[in-house]
């Protein structure tokens, strides 16, 4: 597949703004997951993509082939790609087998070579013995593995699945993402995966595209996402993140030196001088010695994976309340020190995050 | 280009599904706007003189327009008062108590709104007639030589008022269905009297319902042929929809102005009464929460029973066993007993040419308008649903027009749009089949078209993008996902029409010509020859037919859903 390219994309439904001004670059066989809370348009985004919505603005490229543009729609069944839906939309008058070659039959291809390719995708997905069934009689997970099927069948170079995993419990959801793993590996497909859970985008994704409120906020390694969030509702958003609001003095070759509280200390991070956020993750805290960076009073704690989950809170900040693992049962109101050992430095706006999300760019992944 | 490209959908629209589009508004506009047109622009023509407006002027200012508005208002709302009262009496027992056959008795109520309007008015005639086969022997029958009492204004109420009621039951009878348990408990733990509970909390709940369904009886009334037709004529209380009609074959296209604005007339009065219905269920119905619905744990006392078999013997029994044994009477004036009883009558109407014709155009015609609103329906079903533009949105909507109207006026309608000859080709579609067929078609769209795009409305979009996304293209999309997914529905809607089209008059007698009689048409000019004996005949055939397809639908509507009446 070469590589996706949209520019500038947006929606609206009755007015609303749905999505603003999507960009995104994505290079030949990634696996991407859009990732975002509920009703923050990855849905929406997909079905542009797909040719089921219509943009009001924006261009998006497959390669050098504009699929959509000023006064150009390519239509869906030109587009050369395949869907799973949520609900998978299987056709319910036909069988397994005939969900997979309906499509094959439509486009007249050879009978030999449609037996091979329904036979093929039936073996992979495991549904030979199936193959007779309606969709009704079919469980989730086997309904899943027939949309899979039907949408694999016709080569596509770009999958799109829409929360593919969200009616199937978490053991089957564990099998299927080894599923797709295994899938974008064997057929170089590129795929891109809708979902709100961020361990799935994680366990399976190239790259992850953090949405929020209609925006792209940050395009990504799961490490990057992690480790160098580009905007707060990112720091957030992932794995639990903490802010905390700091002052950056002076920024040295991608270090800055702030202060937290009345602790100073140095951290890498993007921000320029001045206001700035700290993204942590819990593990970037740890019990000091001594003083540490931050002084905190003990709020309440919990015992939790053979450690006192501490929940804590820091004074002379304006946060909510801290977790912090330490050792040691300590007595409630006591006061304790908290070092921070590593973390992420942005810039902390005072007119709300930044309009647009840094260049959304994405480099296939050696 | 991007007002068209609008106009019919947007972008995602393929070019297959403008060619539908533009194709499905075309035939719409063909059968039903054209004519509905032709039909208002008469009724406003300029008068002989060329005054503005004169047709319109010297139609309204005529004594006999006068009487025909007066009576069709009149008679309508007496015979909405007599469907008010029996249907909310029904409805409340079959609704509030338990008995026993509750099926059967909801069957019965029911057949009164699946019976002709000319069967009942002609099975009505014979129960009440100096002749009739029941009330004679019991000596209760008038004395011969006095008329039959229900050639009369009264009659017509309420031969109209029994054949409408199963309207007003049908909406109390959901409105019933609906009402959520806790309302009733809630009343009960609070120790109110079962008297209050139904007065203070049932009736109220179910009011808008029975307004609903009078009005809906009211424009059935206000748009009814058959009955005025069989009992206005002789009786000389001319309504709207006869005084068209003897308009028609009194003078023939030269009336076409005068009847052009009565048939004016008459669809003010039926849509408003629509409109006021469509306000009330907007602003009165009161939202009631999901919940349990309530279900009568009390039965009915036998006095109640009794009285509700009464009621169901009188109203649906005995006017169609009225019916059946007239035409087991060998020939006219013979009194019917056991002795004389022959199958005469049908060896007679069989072996009659025009009868046969008239049972073969029934049911071409009805099978025939069956089959092809089907097709209509569902590529428009599915534009509606899948690329809706606003083109299709408006033929969508006109297409129940002629549905909404009175058939008289779609008849009429009909006759002005295709009376001329056909540009081009010079022939005149009147007096052949044509026109019969053409008006089935618009008037009877809507009965296949509605359940179709609610069960595409009620399906998953995702099914036709997959298809979409696939490759597949419009037609194979159409044929082997879209109409899979609606065939029960468009199979019970196209029953349905063969079931209405089949015995239906009003259409017919406007439009039929010798050679193109229609059942309907055969039974009313058999009555109106004075062979009550042999109309009695051809309607007990055409109801048995009824009946078989009534089983019919009933079959294909298990798998349907709640299109038909009578189920649920
Ligand atoms: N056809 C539509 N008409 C009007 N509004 C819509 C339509 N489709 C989506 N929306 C609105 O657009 C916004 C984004 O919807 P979308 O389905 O893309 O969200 P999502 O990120 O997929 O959410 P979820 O995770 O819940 O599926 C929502 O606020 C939704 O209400
Ligand atoms: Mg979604």
């Amino acid at each position: 597949m070469p590589h996706i390219r949209a520019s500038g994309l947006a929606k609206s439904f009755d007015r609303t703004r749905v999505l603003h001004d999507i960009d995104l670059d994505l290079p030949e066989g990634a696996f991407l997951a859009l990732l975002g809370p509920s009703g923050c348009g990855k849905t929406t985004l997909l079905r542009l993509i797909a040719g089921l919505e219509v943009p009001d603005a924006g261009q998006l490229h497959f390669g050098d082939r504009m699929i959509l543009g000023p006064n150009r729609f390519v239509p869906p069944e030109d587009r050369n790609l395949g869907m799973v839906f949520q609900s998978y939309a299987l056709w319910p008058n036909m069988t397994a087998r005939g969900n997979v070659e309906f499509a094959l039959k439509a486009r007249r291809l050879p009978a030999a070579d449609r037996n091979a390719r329904v036979e093929e995708m039936l073996r992979a997905m495991g549904l030979v013995h199936l193959a007779d069934r309606r969709p009704h009689e079919l469980s989730g997970g086997q309904r899943q593995r027939v949309a899979l099927a039907r949408s694999l069948a016709l080569r596509p170079s770009l999958l799109l699945l829409d929360e593919p995993l969200a009616n199937l419990d978490a053991h089957l959801r564990h099998r299927m993402l080894a599923e797709f793993r295994r899938l974008h590996a064997a057929t170089g497909t590129t795929f891109v995966l809708v979902t709100h859970d961020q361990d799935e985008a994680m366990a399976v994704a190239s790259h992850i595209a953090v949405m929020d409120d209609g925006r792209i906020q940050q395009v990504g390694t799961p490490e990057d996402l992690y480790r160098r969030p580009a905007t707060p509702m990112v720091a957030r958003f992932i794995d639990h993140g903490i802010t905390l609001p700091v002052t950056v003095a002076t920024v040295r070759d991608g270090r800055c030196d702030l202060t937290v509280g009345d602790g100073a200390l140095s951290l890498p991070g993007s921000a320029r001088p001045g206001r700035g956020w700290l993204c942590l993750h819990r593990a970037d805290l740890r019990q000091a010695e001594g003083r540490g960076h931050l002084q905190a009073e003990v709020l309440s704690q919990t015992f939790l994976h053979g450690r006192y989950l501490t929940h804590v809170l820091p004074q002379g900040l304006e946060v909510d309340s801290l977790s912090v693992a330490v050792d040691r049962p300590l007595p409630v109101q006591s006061r304790i020190g908290i070092d921070i050992t590593g973390g992420w430095v942005i810039d902390r706006d005072p007119q709300g995050p930044r309009r647009t999300a840094p260049a959304a760019m994405v480099h296939a992944h050696a | 280009m991007a007002a068209e490209l609008r106009l019919l959908g947007d972008q995602r629209t393929g070019g297959g599904e403008r060619l539908l589009a533009i194709a499905l508004c075309a035939y719409v506009g063909l059968i039903t706007i054209w004519p509905l047109g032709q039909l208002l622009l008469t009724a406003f023509r300029p008068g002989d003189e060329g005054q503005l407006l004169g047709v319109m002027r010297d139609t309204l200012s005529s004594r006999a327009t006068g009487r025909a508005f007066w009576n069709t208002l009149t008679l309508s709302l007496m015979s909405v008062a007599v469907s008010v009262t029996l249907g909310g009496a029904l409805a409340l027992a079959v609704g509030l108590l338990r008995m026993a056959f509750r099926a059967a008795l909801s069957f019965l109520i029911l057949m009164p709104l699946i019976i002709p309007s000319q069967v009942t008015a002609l099975a009505w005639i014979e129960l009440l007639g100096t002749q009739s086969p029941i009330l004679s022997p019991l000596g209760l029958a008038p004395a011969p030589g006095s008329g039959n009492p229900l050639y009369s204004g009264f009659g017509i109420a309420l031969v109209m008022g029994i054949e409408h009621m199963p309207l007003v039951f049908i909406a109390i009878r959901a409105a019933l269905k609906s009402l959520p348990a806790d309302l009733v408990e809630a009343a009960r733990i609070a120790a109110i009297a079962p008297r209050l509970v139904l007065a203070r909390i049932i009736l109220p709940v179910t009011l808008p319902s029975a307004l609903a369904g009078a009005l809906l009886a009211f424009t059935a009334a206000v748009g009814n042929f058959g009955v005025p037709a069989l009992l206005g004529i002789p009786g000389r209380v001319p309504m709207l929809t006869t005084l068209i009609y003897q308009r028609l074959n009194g003078f023939g296209p030269s009336a076409a102005g005068q009847v052009a604005v009565l048939a004016l007339i008459l669809t003010l009065m039926a849509v408003a009464a629509l409109a006021l219905r469509g306000l009330l269920m907007r602003h009165l119905t009161m939202r009631i929460e999901d919940g349990r619905r309530f279900r009568s744990g009390r039965r009915a006392p036998l006095w109640a029973q009794g009285l509700m078999w009464a009621a169901v013997l009188v109203i649906a029994v005995l006017p169609l066993t009225a019916l059946v044994l007239t035409s087991l009477v060998p020939a006219i004036g013979v009194p019917f007993s056991v002795e004389v009883a022959s199958l005469e009558q049908y060896r007679a109407v069989l072996a009659n040419d025009a009868v046969a014709r008239a049972f073969a155009n029934s049911l071409m015609l009805s099978c025939a308008a069956a089959l092809i609103c089907a097709l209509v329906a569902l590529p428009l079903a599915y534009l509606a649903t899948h690329r809706p533009g606003p083109a299709v949105a408006a033929i969508d909507l006109l297409a129940e027009a002629p549905w909404v109207v009175p058939g008289t006026v779609v008849a009429l309608a009909m006759i002005l749009a295709f009376l001329p000859p056909l540009p081009g080709i010079g022939v005149s579609l009147y007096g052949t089949a044509a026109i019969i067929l053409i008006a089935y078609l618009a008037r009877f769209l809507p009965l296949v078209l509605r359940p179709v795009a609610a069960a595409a409305q009620g399906g998953d979009p995702a099914l036709d993008e997959a298809a979409r996304i696939a490759g597949i293209g419009l037609s194979v999309r159409l044929g082997r996902i879209f109409a899979p997914s609606v065939l029960p529905a468009a199979l019970a809607g196209a029953v349905l029409i063969v079931m209405t089209a089949m015995n239906e008059l009003t259409l017919s007698a406007l439009l039929w010509s010798s050679g193109q009689e229609t059942i309907g048409v055969m039974v009313f000019s058999l009555q109106y020859e004075g062979n009550s004996t042999a109309a009695a005949a051809v309607s007990v055939l055409s109801t048995l037919l009824l009946f078989a397809l009534c089983a019919l639908a009933d079959l294909l509507g298990r798998r349907g859903g709640d299109v038909l009446p009578w189920r649920g």
